[in-house]
């Protein structure tokens, strides 16, 4: 039946949001979060699903176009023949068309509806700096990377060209580079904390000196000095 | 060279003063992971210096090995000054052993402060705080830029002879050196020329009072140079002498750490209940192994919990639980507490049953034993199904009475010593902990980590997803997955050190059901062992080899086995012949095919009054194993800081145990 | 929080202090009479005409610009809607907290030169019984400890402003086109005054981040969803024969608010405050609609009501959302 597949793709975005929602409630109650960043993961973008609608979509605007053209035809017969319409035909043909049309609509609210949902989690992403440690990708250790996979070709687009936008404002204005606007969201306790290493990170350049990251030490640092680890995951705030 | 607990504050002024910076890190601390009394020092210490807002890094380290790697990962960094190693390195020469040459960190000191002392300065310093000896002469009195943090034994054991035969050493080997350089240079002299020579000397000098760091050393060369080579050579044989019997005479643990940095915090005036806290568990930690440390401790101890203690419960009498308690009391109380095994979380029954002390003292393993165990309830009025109750919802009058009825019954089985007064602290409404539970708890968190290995699974895939990680990473060799385990024991270093804080009772009590299930694992192989008779009785020391049974793999941690062969040695002590004879325990470890060996050195039974009676047992091992390893070939890996545990090839483990009985070194 | 760096500054350091202050002086009358003409652009039609006496140029403490704020941080993150822009106060704000890291840099400089430098000789000669401390750092941390809160809240609050804009990306675009076309309408009367909505609302940042953000997302929905769709169905909105698709701030939130009034002592300047005698109390009129029912807000009290009845006393600074 028309819609069902857009349906499909509704219920699968429902539960996409409600699993990051219980993720993220997760990883606020555990505080001690073993990777320290509560990352978001986007699931794979269900192409299969996609295109199938849109296989649909192209057969609902095929019937329109027919309806339309039987409409046209219809009403060129009945100039023609100078009789009035058949309103009970008329009706069935007013139906169809409005029903044909509904289904379209809904197909395109489905499909938006998905992709507005994803594209705020791409939003999501970048601005928990998640993406940020994947465009220097291939160096360093093994650790978690964002993959993307799971993206359309058009949501890399988006990405590469939203993390663009940042980047401009966030050098171009003062403001907003001077209060860190991408930095971390929790309120600042201490200067000083104590963080334990999670992987092999080796020599690291502080403002002042150097760390050697080595796994499963801990250090009693600067919190500024480790923020941008701890959020990449590798070093855990105790 | 070395600081006596007097000169600590100037030691902490030193290293306070150098990380002064608010913005890097200066500090480091190297400390020996399989260690509680090491984990609660450098705990106490982490806390002590992070007051002064000093930044540091704390790094565990299982092995000599690791010791080397982690240090060449902060070799270049210039901006770390200060080193401690907590809980090894006194036997080691440091210097030479991570290859460090102090003339690269002298800082060049304006006149003035020349004037005022003559000991160089260093922009990197070492400090050792180890409890372990012998200390190695190298660091006590080389470089100063290696310093010794000494409990006092230094001067107390008046090593001044060792000492002198040091110096004296030194200086007739470089005076050789010397002697040599100018005997050969003079046949030089006579066909070249003379100015190239005494630049030489020149040379040779310098290093020699370098080394040595003895001003007047310059007379005393000119003096001893004028002696005759045969002279020379029976001094050297005789100084050499000195020091080969300083070196083995044995290795022991003269002290607790912990109570070491706690000396150093009343010199600076930072003493508190927790820190106490700490103190109490780290010498807690002994009392298994060295009695007679925890005993001549315990009453100073004991002081300061009285003087730390809030006023209020000052006067409700030791002994008596304080009545005001509410959900945020942290109290630190001295209770009559027993020497059983977890007591407050599990039943009398079976903390009488798992205690190494009754066990040894009624030879609980076999079926008389447990009969007298039996029996022994019900000459104390206590009915079994009661005793076996959870210890919480056992009888209250029992409870109350349980002093007094152990008291009135102990002393025909020998167990007096059950009955003793020890720390218990509260942890508000949450419960109660003495020290030596949390002890037990603590040691099981070191063992195992966060999970007890499933049945017959090697200890290393309990983990879980943090393993799994680095298993990827690496390939799945012998030695990598030696290096793996080792990581997870890094790893646990880390959960017993959560485990220390107040609100993480979650861990502790983790720990507590890990100790009873290790408990149990190392009784059900003792009494296999005993029962099948596999402690073989050599000349000079008791021998036991596990090659199979269900919790091998548990043996492959240092500390597991130890926990066995305390347990083994405990209820050798109380055998009929009572022999005190060292025991050695190895086991094996089929996926490397290494056995692990520990020496252990013997015991005197419980009972007696150690502390006065008689001088502590030395043990022999260390030196023994270095030996025979170095006389067979065998392949053997001399790794751990406690110098009496080592590893060996699955087929160099006979002719080496054979060597080692016909060496008479023991 | 509700300590100012600068006021720990002031306490510490006071030399320094004396500078920022005479070069506070200054800049002062510029900023207010700007003030002024962003407060009438707000649409405030009610500066009383008894207050003109206090025309003349208000010294604002750097306490009173973090009360405030924190205030329109706090109701920024309880409105529904985006509130306008503090153009102004943000601009103090981050010259002051440029001024302050250059202040730390160089105090911490000072510090680092100290103790390498003078560290030797200092330590030569310390007594050697009196413990050693690190106290001279604590100043220089609580400065920083302050800054970093300062930076959070404005972290935040930037934060909070956004994902607004995001969300309601479509509906300010429609207000902004809705402006332009009656400013089409109206042709050139006063033209040269009237101001884009928006440019009161947002900040240039704010203004551009809308406006590029939303473009990549038209983008993105063309790309993968609308060029499929026939002719007529090519709009991102279309409202006809079914639900609105664009989000609007959901005006009958519920929320909390504490009525705050005039500043103290003036009561009898603000025309829409009301005075009665018995009881004695001062308070703000307001009618619920649908009950043709009037609520008494009095001042220092709390509320629960409607968003859309009191988001006026709001844009007024009578009342904070809490």
């Amino acid at each position: 039946m028309y819609g069902d597949l857009g349906n499909k793709l509704i219920i699968e975005a429902k539960r996409t949001e409600q699993l990051t929602q219980r993720h993220i409630a997760a990883s606020l109650n555990n505080e001690v979060n073993h990777n320290g960043s509560n990352n978001v993961t986007i699931p794979m973008y269900n192409d299969e699903l996609v295109n199938n609608i849109l296989k649909e979509v192209r057969q609902l605007k095929q019937n329109a176009d027919y309806f339309k053209q039987v409409k046209q035809e219809q009403e060129e017969q009945q100039l023609l023949d100078g009789v009035g319409a058949n309103p009970r035909n008329d009706k069935i043909r007013h139906c169809q068309n409005f029903v044909n049309l509904i289904c379209l609509e809904r197909n395109k609210r489905c499909l938006m509806a998905y992709q507005r949902m994803r594209s705020d989690m791409i939003d999501k992403l970048i601005w928990n700096g998640d993406i940020e440690n994947n465009s220097s990708a291939g160096t360093g250790t093994g650790s978690k990377r964002y993959e993307y996979n799971e993206l359309s070709h058009n949501e890399q687009e988006y990405m590469n060209q939203y993390k663009n936008l940042l980047d401009d404002l966030n050098s171009e204005s003062e403001l907003w580079s001077s209060v860190e606007i991408m930095g971390n969201m929790n309120p600042p306790s201490d200067i000083f904390i104590d963080i334990r290493v999670l992987k092999d990170i080796g020599e690291i350049q502080t403002e002042y000196g150097t760390f050697n990251l080595v796994k499963d030490s801990q250090f009693y640092v600067r919190q500024s000095d480790v923020e941008r680890l701890i959020q990449q995951g590798y070093v855990q705030k105790i | 060279m070395y600081y006596g607990i007097k000169d600590y504050g100037k030691v902490y002024n030193e290293i306070v003063s150098a990380a002064a910076s608010p913005s890097s890190c200066h500090l480091c601390i190297f400390v020996s992971c399989l260690n509680i009394d090491a984990l609660c020092a450098t705990k106490m210490l982490s806390i002590l210096f992070k007051k002064q807002l000093v930044q540091l890094q704390i790094v565990p380290i299982f092995g000599y090995a690791e010791l080397k790697w982690h240090y060449d990962q902060i070799r270049e960094n210039s901006t770390m000054n200060s080193i401690i190693l907590v809980g090894f390195g006194g036997f080691i020469d440091i210097e030479s052993f991570l290859n460090i040459d102090p003339q690269e960190f002298v800082i060049e000191d304006d006149e003035e402060n020349t004037k005022d002392n003559n000991e160089a300065r260093y922009s990197r310093n070492f400090y050792i705080l180890d409890a372990h000896r012998p200390w190695n002469l190298d660091n006590l009195f080389g470089t100063t830029m290696i310093k010794c943090l000494d409990d006092g034994s230094v001067e107390e054991d008046s090593l001044n002879n060792v000492k002198n035969a040091y110096q004296q050493l030194l200086l007739l080997e470089g005076n050789g050196d010397n002697e040599s350089d100018l005997s050969s240079s003079d046949e030089e002299s006579e066909t070249d020329g003379e100015v190239t020579d005494d630049d030489e000397n020149e040379d040779v000098y310098i290093n020699i009072n370098n080394k040595r760091a003895n001003p007047d050393g310059k007379n005393e060369v000119k003096e001893l140079s004028t002696l005759s080579k045969k002279q020379r050579k029976k001094q050297i044989h005789q100084y050499e002498t000195v020091l080969e019997d300083y070196y083995s005479q044995g290795t022991t643990l003269v002290n607790s750490i912990s109570s070491q940095v706690y000396s150093l915090l009343s010199t600076v005036g930072e003493t508190n209940l927790q820190q106490l806290w700490l103190t109490v568990l780290g010498a807690t930690s002994l009392d298994t192994e060295y009695t007679a440390i925890y005993q001549r401790i315990f009453p100073i101890l004991q002081d300061e919990v009285k003087r730390l203690s809030p006023s209020d419960s000052n006067a409700s009498s030791v002994g008596q639980t304080s009545a005001l308690k509410n959900a945020d009391t942290l109290a630190l109380e001295l209770q009559p507490d027993y020497y059983l095994f977890l007591l407050r979380y599990s039943s009398l029954y079976d903390s009488f049953y798992y205690s190494n002390y009754v066990n040894a003292k009624l030879s609980l393993w076999n079926e008389n034993g447990k009969k007298r165990l039996h029996k022994m309830f019900a000459r104390m009025g206590i009915p079994l199904n009661v005793a076996k109750e959870s210890w919480i919802y056992m009888d209250n009058s029992i409870k109350r009475q349980l002093p007094t009825i152990l008291d009135r019954n102990l002393d025909k089985y020998g167990l007096q010593d059950i009955l003793r007064d020890g720390f218990v602290k509260t942890f508000g409404y949450r419960g109660m902990i003495s020290a030596s539970e949390f002890v037990e708890a603590l040691n099981a968190l070191l063992e195992v980590g966060q999970t007890v290995p499933a049945e017959g699974s090697s200890p290393n895939n309990t983990n879980g997803e943090d393993n799994a990680a680095d298993i990827e990473d690496e390939e799945n060799t012998n030695g990598n997955e030696n290096k793996l385990v080792r990581k997870k024991w890094v790893s646990n270093f880390w959960l017993s050190w959560d485990a220390l804080d107040n609100n993480k009772i979650d861990i502790l009590k983790r720990g507590i059901e890990h100790a009873k299930y290790l408990q149990r694992c190392i009784f059900d192989t003792g009494v296999t062992v005993l029962e099948k008779k596999l402690i073989k009785h050599l000349r000079i020391y008791r021998l036991c080899v596990l090659q199979d049974g269900p919790d091998l793999a548990l043996y492959e941690n240092p500390l597991t086995l130890l926990r066995l062969g305390n347990w083994l040695i405990e209820c050798c002590s109380e055998t009929e012949e009572k022999q005190l004879l060292p025991l050695v325990l190895a086991s094996l470890n089929e996926r490397t095919e290494t056995y692990l060996v520990a020496g252990l050195s013997p015991r005197y039974p419980r009972g007696l009054d150690i502390a006065t009676v008689k001088k502590p047992i030395l043990n022999n091992f260390s030196m023994a194993f270095q030996q025979i390893a170095e006389q067979t070939g065998a392949q053997v890996r001399i790794d751990n800081f406690e110098s009496s545990i080592i590893e060996v090839q699955r087929e160099d483990l006979s002719p080496f145990l054979e060597k080692l009985t016909l060496s008479g070194l023991l | 929080m509700s300590l100012d760096i600068d006021d720990i500054l002031a306490e510490l350091d006071r030399d320094t202090t004396a500078v920022e202050m005479s070069s506070e002086g200054p800049k002062q009358p510029g900023n207010d009479s700007m003030d002024i003409l962003n407060s009438s652009l707000d649409g405030t039609k009610t500066v009383a005409n008894g207050r003109s006496t206090s025309l003349k140029p208000k010294i604002i403490s750097p306490v009173e610009d973090f009360n405030k704020l924190v205030t329109l941080w706090k109701n920024e993150r309880c409105s529904p809607e985006l509130l306008p822009y503090p153009h102004q106060l943000m601009r103090r704000m981050l010259i002051r907290i440029e001024e302050q890291m250059e202040h730390l840099e160089i105090l911490s400089m000072n510090f680092f030169e100290e103790s390498t430098n003078g560290g030797s000789s200092a330590n030569g000669k310390r007594n050697s019984n009196a413990p050693a401390n690190n106290n001279k750092m604590l100043p220089l941390l609580c400065m920083e400890a302050e800054l970093e809160r300062v930076k959070f809240v404005i972290r935040s609050y930037i934060r909070c402003r956004l994902s607004k804009v995001d969300k309601y990306s479509i509906y300010l675009r429609q207000i902004n086109e809705q402006f332009l076309t009656e400013e089409l309408e109206e042709d050139d009367m006063d033209n040269e005054n009237r101001i884009s909505p928006l440019e009161t609302l947002m900040s240039s940042e704010e203004i551009q981040y809308h406006q590029r953000h939303f473009s990549l997302l038209l983008n993105l929905l063309n790309e993968s969803v609308l060029k499929y769709m026939s002719d007529d169905l090519q709009a991102i909105n279309d409202t006809e024969g079914s639900v609105n698709m664009v989000d609007e701030p959901d005006w009958n939130k519920f929320v909390f608010v504490k009525v705050i009034g005039p500043p103290t002592g003036e009561n009898d300047f603000d025309p829409l405050l009301i005075h009665k005698l018995d009881p004695e109390r001062y308070y703000y009129s307001i009618t619920i609609p649908e009950t043709n029912e009037d609520i008494e807000l009095i001042i220092g009290s709390i509320y629960i009501v409607r968003y859309n009845l009191i988001k006026d006393l709001l844009k007024d600074d009578k009342i904070e959302l809490i």
